[in-house]
């Protein structure tokens, strides 16, 4: 269709000419709502097909193994309705799995949002060396995951690590820790190394936000004599809360959903004290070979971040509802 | 409809349809008097695919009939993507794997026998001494080969020169002497030996090379489906590995194999009951680095042998053309074109075709002289070293999960008794069994 074709052909689709007659206007909307409807429905079915393809057959695949007996050990699978499910539910390991997402979850979102918020509010201060600061704080986050693994795993190695070595010239057992593999310290290490990688974008967002807190307001409060720290509970996070609202669930979802660093940094060890869901569901499927059980961890790990979710909007639309 | 909406419905239909077909449709030759052999190959390393491909070459132009297509799969993945050919109907026609894997899918009954390319070769006069446990492992308790050894190694104890020379000390050669060494090597900023407690494949392969020096094993050779994991020999074993623990580095619970290689590279360590294919990693590290490593066979406790790593070839009975599958698996174990396999790597690919093993060529090679030492070790060992888990066809799958290196977890890392720990695992073995 040429350009011109496609001007021509513009008023016509979008609606009855102004001179049509009653008869030939009803007719003539009803003929040309289908068209429109065809054309609507053909513009949508390839990206249609795409998504389907691409995630509905997936995500429907996964539902429908979680309820077979399904292994790459096997070539046939049987169906044995909900045993997995049941299965998972009363094994404590699954609770325990749940219960660690969670605090690595919560104290993820917790600690970045804090941190970001810290660093938000320090670098929309004016000084000298502002803008190359900003963009330096950006580096974690710009870092592919597998390097930031990779460096902090070798920076806080027990042997040859330079935090280890920097660290045992102030006292010669802090320079044998072994942040990854001690059971007690593990959890807390993948969650510092994420809370770094995460800080990044949570304080370029926060600081989005700051900036769009009116200096009226903030001036009119110190004149009336309120201090900083009233300043800043009473005027600024009231303008954050929608963002922080919206960061906050953006970041459980991709803390919950974490595979890559915590897989590259312990894959859920040691001894499993920082095996977490989506991790787990990668070991039961593919060092288990256990399809149909991984497809129920799959499942179950879907349940429980659409619960959070759910929870989050019902929350934030009682929080529009109320300012 | 008018004309334009109709044509525009129609390509917009075909367009989402050719996306939907070509997803199904099967690769298909272009020349149909062409012989089409697919060919998996796990060794993601440039320097193997480089081989394979002018091996394949090669093969082709004396064979103008018969295309090979070589589709390199990880290590990590070929298990599962095999499966998933199976069950598509698109298995490939020959392929590289392990002896474990070659087990399970011979249980599955999926693979074609293969005595006529051990015939073609020249009969089992052809293999090395040094592959006769791999051999072993290849053909069922009736003489039929499912899988034809292709490359071998096995795990030695590692020990620095060094740090041995300033002790004063020989390498080890009984348990006693490995623990006395482990402990004089143990002060200041280093550390005896590495005995690592992750869940993972190192920690496997070193427990289950000392399962061995101690006589015992993960099953009973002759009834594969009686597990012996909680034999006392097992046991012992397992507990002796992890009382070495205190002479070990604090992170080596969370070690895998690049950390484990990199604190050897550092120089703090004494020994390391590791595989031959770590020299890749010493040599990358510096040939000084490198020099000041020795190997010998793991010390023994009344048993012998070591973990055998191992490259074996293998065609599925799905293939439409056994004859030329079984043709080139024969070609690839010609003398000739093998050779080229395994000086890519001796430390890693030990041959297991005796012309070629005492070859002049392969003996004079200048990678085979420099390893001199760990392939005298590997030499020594591989006659006794055994397959993890092999014959009971679950071995892979065990592997997989790292069951025998989450005893060594729970024994080191969260204090449990080490026959209730092997009884544990001893027990998820049985049941896999059972499925």
């Amino acid at each position: 269709m040429t350009a011109n074709a496609a001007l021509r052909e513009r008023p016509r689709a979008a609606g009855p000419r102004p001179d049509a007659g009653r008869g030939s206007h009803t007719r003539r909307r009803g003929r040309n709502g289908r068209r429109d409807l065809i054309v609507s429905v053909a513009l949508l079915v390839p990206a249609a097909a795409v998504i389907v393809l691409l995630m509905g057959v997936p995500l429907a695949t996964v539902v429908a193994d979680s309820f077979t007996d399904r292994s790459f050990l096997r070539p046939v699978a049987e169906f044995v309705g909900l045993e997995n499910y049941s299965e998972l539910l009363g094994d404590p390991a699954f609770w325990q799995t749940l219960g660690r997402s969670l605090l690595w979850t919560g104290a993820s979102v917790v600690l970045q949002i804090a941190l970001g918020l810290a660093f938000a509010m320090l670098l929309n201060q004016r000084f000298r060396g502002r803008g190359l600061l900003r963009g330096l704080f950006l580096l974690p986050w710009v870092t592919p995951v597998v390097v930031v693994a990779l460096i902090w795993k070798w920076m806080l190695n027990d042997l040859y690590g330079v935090i280890n070595g920097l660290l045992g010239t102030v006292n010669p057992a802090w320079g044998d820790l072994a942040w990854f593999s001690d059971q007690s310290l593990a959890l807390g290490t993948v969650i510092g190394v994420n809370v770094w990688r995460g800080v990044p974008f949570t304080m370029i967002i926060l600081l989005a936000g700051l900036q769009s807190v009116p200096k009226e307001l903030v001036e009119a409060a110190s004149v009336d004599g309120a201090g900083r720290l009233r300043t800043f509970l009473n005027v600024t996070l009231p303008h954050l809360r929608g963002i922080l609202l919206t960061v906050a669930m953006i970041f459980t979802m991709f803390n919950f959903n974490n595979f890559d660093l915590v897989y590259l940094g312990t894959r859920g060890g040691p001894a499993d004290r920082t095996m977490i869901l989506p991790v787990k569901t990668y070991d039961v499927a593919f060092n288990g070979l256990q399809v149909g059980e991984a497809g129920a961890w799959a499942v179950l790990t879907l349940i429980t971040i659409a619960l959070i979710a759910g929870i989050y909007f019902a929350y934030m639309r009682r929080a529009e509802r109320k300012y | 409809m008018p004309r334009r909406t109709r044509k525009y419905l129609a390509v917009s239909l075909a367009l989402s349809l050719t996306g939907v077909l070509a997803g199904c449709s099967g690769a298909e030759s272009a020349d149909s008097d062409a012989i089409e052999l697919e060919f998996w190959n796990p060794e993601a390393d440039e320097a193997v695919i480089s081989v394979l491909e002018t091996m394949i070459e090669k093969y082709e132009a004396e064979n103008p009939n018969v295309n090979v297509n070589l589709v390199t799969v990880p290590w990590s993945d070929i298990f599962t993507k095999w499966q998933a050919a199976l069950q598509g109907g698109n298995a490939p026609d020959v392929t590289l794997g392990s002896a474990a894997f070659a087990a399970s899918l011979q249980e599955q009954g999926v693979l074609l026998p293969l005595n006529d390319v051990v015939e073609a070769i020249g009969g089992e006069e052809a293999w090395a001494d040094t592959a006769s446990s791999l051999v072993e492992l290849s053909k069922t308790p009736d003489g039929e080969y499912f899988a034809l050894p292709y490359s071998t190694n096995s795990v030695v104890l590692w020990y620095n020169k060094p740090m041995f020379e300033a002790a004063g000390l020989q390498p080890p050669t009984t348990w006693d002497e490995l623990e006395a060494a482990a402990a004089a090597l143990t002060h200041d900023d280093q550390y005896g030996i590495l005995i690592p407690s992750s869940k993972s494949y190192v920690t496997t392969q070193s427990l289950y090379s000392m399962i061995l020096a101690n006589g015992g094993d993960l099953v009973d050779r002759n009834d594969p489906d009686t597990v012996t994991f909680d034999a006392p020999e097992a046991v012992e074993a397992l507990e002796f590995y992890s009382s070495l623990a205190q002479y070990s580095p604090p992170g080596a619970g969370g070690y895998d194999r690049p950390e484990a290689q990199a604190a050897m590279t550092t120089g703090k360590l004494g020994m390391f009951v590791y595989g031959s294919w770590m020299q890749g990693a010493l040599e990358a590290a510096g040939a000084d680095v490198a020099e000041q490593f020795g190997a010998v066979p793991v010390p023994s406790n009344g048993g012998a042998g070591a973990f055998m790593g191992n490259v074996s070839l293998y065609a599925f009975n799905t293939t439409e053309h056994p004859e030329e599958a079984r043709d080139f698996l024969a070609y690839l174990l010609d003398p000739q074109a093998y050779e080229q396999f395994v000086l890519i790597n001796p430390a890693s690919f030990v041959p297991v075709i005796d012309a070629v093993h005492e070859s002049e060529t392969y003996q004079t090679n200048e990678k085979v002289v420099a390893a001199g030492e760990l392939l005298a070790a590997v030499g020594t060992t591989l006659p006794d070293a055994w397959v993890f888990g092999l014959p009971n066809p679950h071995a892979g799958e065990w592997e997989s999960l790292n069951l025998v290196a989450q005893a060594a977890t729970a024994v080191i890392e969260q204090g449990e008794d080490p026959q209730a720990a092997a009884t544990r695992i001893a027990d998820e073995m049985r049941e896999s069994i059972g499925n």
